[in-house]
């Protein structure tokens, strides 16, 4: 149970700038998601903190001490790999109790067989124990691999990418049956996804990447309501996104003007002239209302429609419970401004 | 991170070890060459290269390495189709005996050759008996045809490996395709499959020339003087003329030869690039299934006598030569375990196989140690001039690296050990490369993520490398150890030129025996060789080649 704090970290890889300069930290029983596209950076924060790359600046701290300097296995750092990385010649019982067996802090082997036992049983592999890591399936071996790492009992656990090699419905069940195991044991967690939805799920906060720099962290209801930057705004679900201007701003409300429509919206920094207009698809509400949407196509999607559609030019996205042609009239029933750049 | 520093510590035991046993001897030769009373001179080369008798030896020897490798190739390339294109009972074994001739000792092939093909040889013999013949029909010893013939039994296994290994690396919807857009199957064939098989070949071609560029034992024990290869000269002026001079500025000559070869090889292969693509299963015809299929009927049973017909006439004849007027049994077995000494080995037979052993038994623990350092140095340090520097024993002929441990072995610092230690690591120098093709690329293939697992977990990294690096290239040092172990029991190159007093290996007693033509003898000790091969192929063929790269893959 541990603190984790991540100051102005750096790493280059030749003339790649693949981290930089960021900060961040992970309280106590937290799980916090590193989110990004591929190549953010995201999995090298990651190696950085478990030791598998020097970064070329920036402090590391657990509980506020310094592990900049120390090697992986002098970290009390876990890490489950997006592969999992379980040793082939070992069996699962094998894998999870190599920590214990071969770590730093050994412990007797009837003392690893209750660990072992116990571990099996929390990620539900009890009768497991004797298999190799070939004869399990790739839901059973991701389990395995949160086994071997929490065996050791980290201060810290790193998890990079850990569900992005399974198909989607296993996915949804294990991050579900993750996120209750790490609140049952406590652990501080950082968790890599480039899946914006796990990210949503899993995360106490969301740490958003990009290009080597954080854009925003925060809750995930906030993230997806608040976002601060375009791009944000545009990472993480789907969004309209019509430049507007600016009409007034007190503190956090903001009303800005859209054509001849003036609009109330929230806002949450200081704003120049040109701005942003941000609105979820299903804040759109269809009936009557000021604007007028000229529908472009609709596509089925089950449980709802799809519709794609303009606004003097603008384009728009909507989500309807039937199949809608020709033009609509509709308001927005919430909007967030976001500066323009 | 640190990771340089790691290779920094597994390159320091070769880099020390290569320096001591092999660059500064090697260096020696080559001055010996060019220097004479503390002055540099070219009279040696001059005189080399003047001699008619050296420019015959050079002609004869490329002549030879060349008709060599297109009877390999006629050979082997239609075996390689056969593995490659048909399914029958048998094939694993059929594809293992391909591996075999990479270490069946060249001294049993010539003792093979003389036994079936010789003028009262089993095939002649067989021939007479059927056409009723007066004279042997085939005349095949004591000539090019006889060296020729044997190095093709040695390498068409090559072309085999190399064909059947890019055969099944060739996408076959490519020949799929062909047949959508109308092409016949010869001509699918031609435009397709063969320009994609040609870099193999090309491979395949290249080494196998080089291999009978550098042979010794047959064309030594099957040509004579007057069909002597580069090799053969070297070793004639240095341990019969003992004009060592002559015999370096010869070893010069030849180590430019060479080079200019894996050059022209190196660059060869790059520039068809053969890469070693994913393999395909490619469909696979029943065989025999058709009447067009008689053809490899016949073609497979002349194979089988070429191949076959040599290593079985060794073991029959060890077991039906007759001893003292009398059928042996095993009297031939229980003569080459004999304690008494051996005219005509000048050591007991016994005494040979023991000496063998002892040599066999350290150079192969000297080539895992040596192999197994380079392949961790160059695993981690990355470096074309740092492998070109492990690696160079591969480029230096056995004769001339015999050459130099023999000069080298006369001066301190070798000078303190015992003279059996010459060979050993003569054997550690010559083998190593393999261990180093073996273990390398299994190393390579381990994925990082398992070290840096054990590592987030608490192992520290020598503790990683002994958890985890260790137990997973097993297989492969196991492989490694039984091939350097069957290669150093077999080897006779480097056994002739260090051989002294004592010194005499199985290869070098069934050579004196063959020469003194003292067949029984000569089969027994062949037979328990070829037996050793036979056991080093099995132990390849029971890890399997799949099972050692399993892990890199999983």
């Amino acid at each position: 149970m541990a603190r984790l704090e991540v100051q102005n970290l750096r790493k280059r890889f030749g003339p790649v700038v693949a981290v930089d300069g960021i900060s961040f930290s992970v309280d106590t029983g937290e799980i916090l998601v590193l989110l990004g596209p591929s190549g953010c950076g995201k999995t090298t924060v990651l190696r950085c903190v478990a030791g598998l790359e020097r970064p070329d600046q920036g402090e590391i701290r657990i509980d506020g001490s310094s592990i900049v300097h120390l090697p992986p296995e002098r970290r009390n750092v876990g890490l489950v790999f997006q592969n999992y990385a379980l040793f082939p010649h070992l069996t699962v019982a094998g894998n999870i109790a190599y920590g214990l067996r071969h770590g730093r802090h050994r412990i007797s082997r009837r003392e690893r067989n209750a660990k072992v036992a116990e571990l099996l049983e929390l990620v539900g592999l009890s009768g497991y124990a004797r298999r190799k890591p070939h004869e399990l399936s790739e839901g059973q071996k991701q389990r395995v691999a949160l086994a071997r790492a929490l065996a050791v009992e980290p201060k810290i656990l790193l998890l990079d990418e850990p569900l992005s090699a399974l198909d989607a419905a296993l996915r949804v069940e294990l991050r579900r049956e993750l996120r209750r195991i790490l609140k049952e044991r406590g652990t501080t967690s950082v968790y890599v996804t480039h899946d914006q939805e796990e990210a949503l799920v899993l995360g106490d906060r969301v740490a958003v990447m990009r290009e080597g720099r954080l854009e925003q962290v925060d809750r995930p209801q906030e993230l997806y309501e608040r976002p601060k930057t375009l791009f944000v705004a545009q990472f993480l679900g789907r969004a309209n996104l019509w430049p507007a201007q600016l009409v007034r701003q007190e503190q956090d409300k903001a009303l800005v003007r859209i054509d001849e429509t003036e609009l109330e919206a929230e806002a949450a920094s200081p704003l120049s002239s040109e701005v942003v207009l941000f609105f979820r698809p299903e804040w759109v509400e269809i009936g009557d209302g000021p604007f007028l949407a000229e529908i472009k196509e609709a596509q089925y999607l089950g449980n709802r429609w799809e519709v794609h559609g303009q606004v003097q030019g603008r384009p728009l996205l909507l989500y309807a419970h039937e199949k809608i042609e020709g033009s609509l009239r509709f308001r927005i029933k919430r909007a967030f401004v976001l500066p323009q750049s | 991170m640190a990771r340089r520093g790691a290779g920094l510590v597994w390159a320091g035991l070769p880099l020390f070890f290569l320096a001591l046993a092999f660059f500064i001897p090697l260096a020696n030769v080559f001055l010996l060459g060019v220097r004479e009373n503390g002055r540099w001179t070219a009279a040696n080369l001059r005189a080399v290269l003047s001699d008619p008798y050296v420019r015959h030896l050079f002609s004869f020897t490329a002549l030879q390495a060349f008709l060599s490798t297109l009877l390999s190739f006629a050979l082997g390339f239609p075996l390689g189709w056969f593995l490659a294109r048909y399914r029958f009972p048998g094939k694993g074994f059929l594809r293992a005996f391909t591996l075999a001739p990479f270490v069946l000792p060249p001294i049993t092939v010539a003792l093979g050759f003389f036994l079936f093909f010789g003028n009262t040889g089993y095939l002649n013999t067989a021939l007479r008996a059927v056409f009723g013949l007066r004279e042997p029909p085939l005349r095949l010893l004591y000539s090019l045809w006889a060296i020729v013939l044997a190095h093709a039994f040695y390498n068409a296994p090559v072309f085999a490996r190399f064909v059947h290994a890019a055969w099944t690396s060739i996408d076959p919807t490519l020949e799929e395709a062909c047949a959508v857009l109308g092409a016949p199957r010869f001509r699918a064939f031609s435009t397709v499959t063969l320009p994609l098989l040609l870099p193999a070949i090309f491979s395949a071609a290249a080494l196998v020339f080089v291999l009978c560029f550098l042979s010794f034992a047959i064309p030594l024990s099957l040509g004579g003087a007057r069909y002597a290869t580069v090799e053969v000269g070297i070793y004639l002026y240095a341990r019969v003329y003992l004009d060592f001079s002559r015999a370096a500025a010869l070893g010069l000559v030849q180590i430019l030869v060479t080079l200019a070869l894996a050059y022209f090889y190196v660059q060869g292969s790059g520039f068809f690039g053969s890469r070693q693509g994913r393999t395909h299963p490619i469909p696979t015809l029943a065989f025999p299934s058709r009447p067009a299929h008689l053809l490899w009927l016949v073609w497979l049973l002349v194979s089988a006598v070429i191949f076959l017909g040599p290593m079985a006439s060794v073991v029959a004849d060890s077991f039906s030569r007759p001893l003292g007027g009398k059928p042996p049994g095993f009297g031939w077995y229980r003569a080459i375990f004999s304690p008494e000494q051996n005219p005509f080995i000048g050591i007991s037979p016994l005494g040979s196989i023991l000496v063998s052993l002892e040599v066999a038994g350290l150079s192969t623990l000297l080539a895992l140690t040596l192999g197994l350092s380079v392949s961790g140095a160059l695993r981690v340090l990355r470096s074309r001039a740092l492998e070109a520097v492990l690696m160079a024993p591969m480029a230096v002929s056995s004769v001339v690296l015999g050459l130099a441990l023999l000069l080298a072995f006369r001066k301190p610092p070798l000078s303190a050990l015992p003279e059996k230690f010459s060979l050993v690591l003569a054997h550690g120098l010559m083998f190593y490369p393999f261990v180093v093709r073996i273990v390398r690329p299994i190393w390579e293939g381990l994925t990082p993520a398992w070290v840096e697992a054990a590592r987030t977990l608490g192992a520290g990294r020598a503790r990683a490398f002994l958890t985890l690096e260790m137990p997973l290239l097993s297989q492969a040092i196991l492989v490694a150890g039984a091939f350097s172990l069957a290669l150093s029991l077999g080897e006779m190159t480097a056994a002739a030129m260090l051989s002294r007093g004592e010194l005499v290996t199985i290869p070098l007693a069934i050579y004196r025996f063959l020469s003194a033509r003292r067949f029984g003898a000569a089969s027994a000790m062949a037979s328990l060789l070829i037996l050793i091969t036979v056991a080093a192929v099995a132990i390849w063929e029971w890890l399997g080649e799949r099972s050692l790269r399993a892990y890199g893959q999983a």
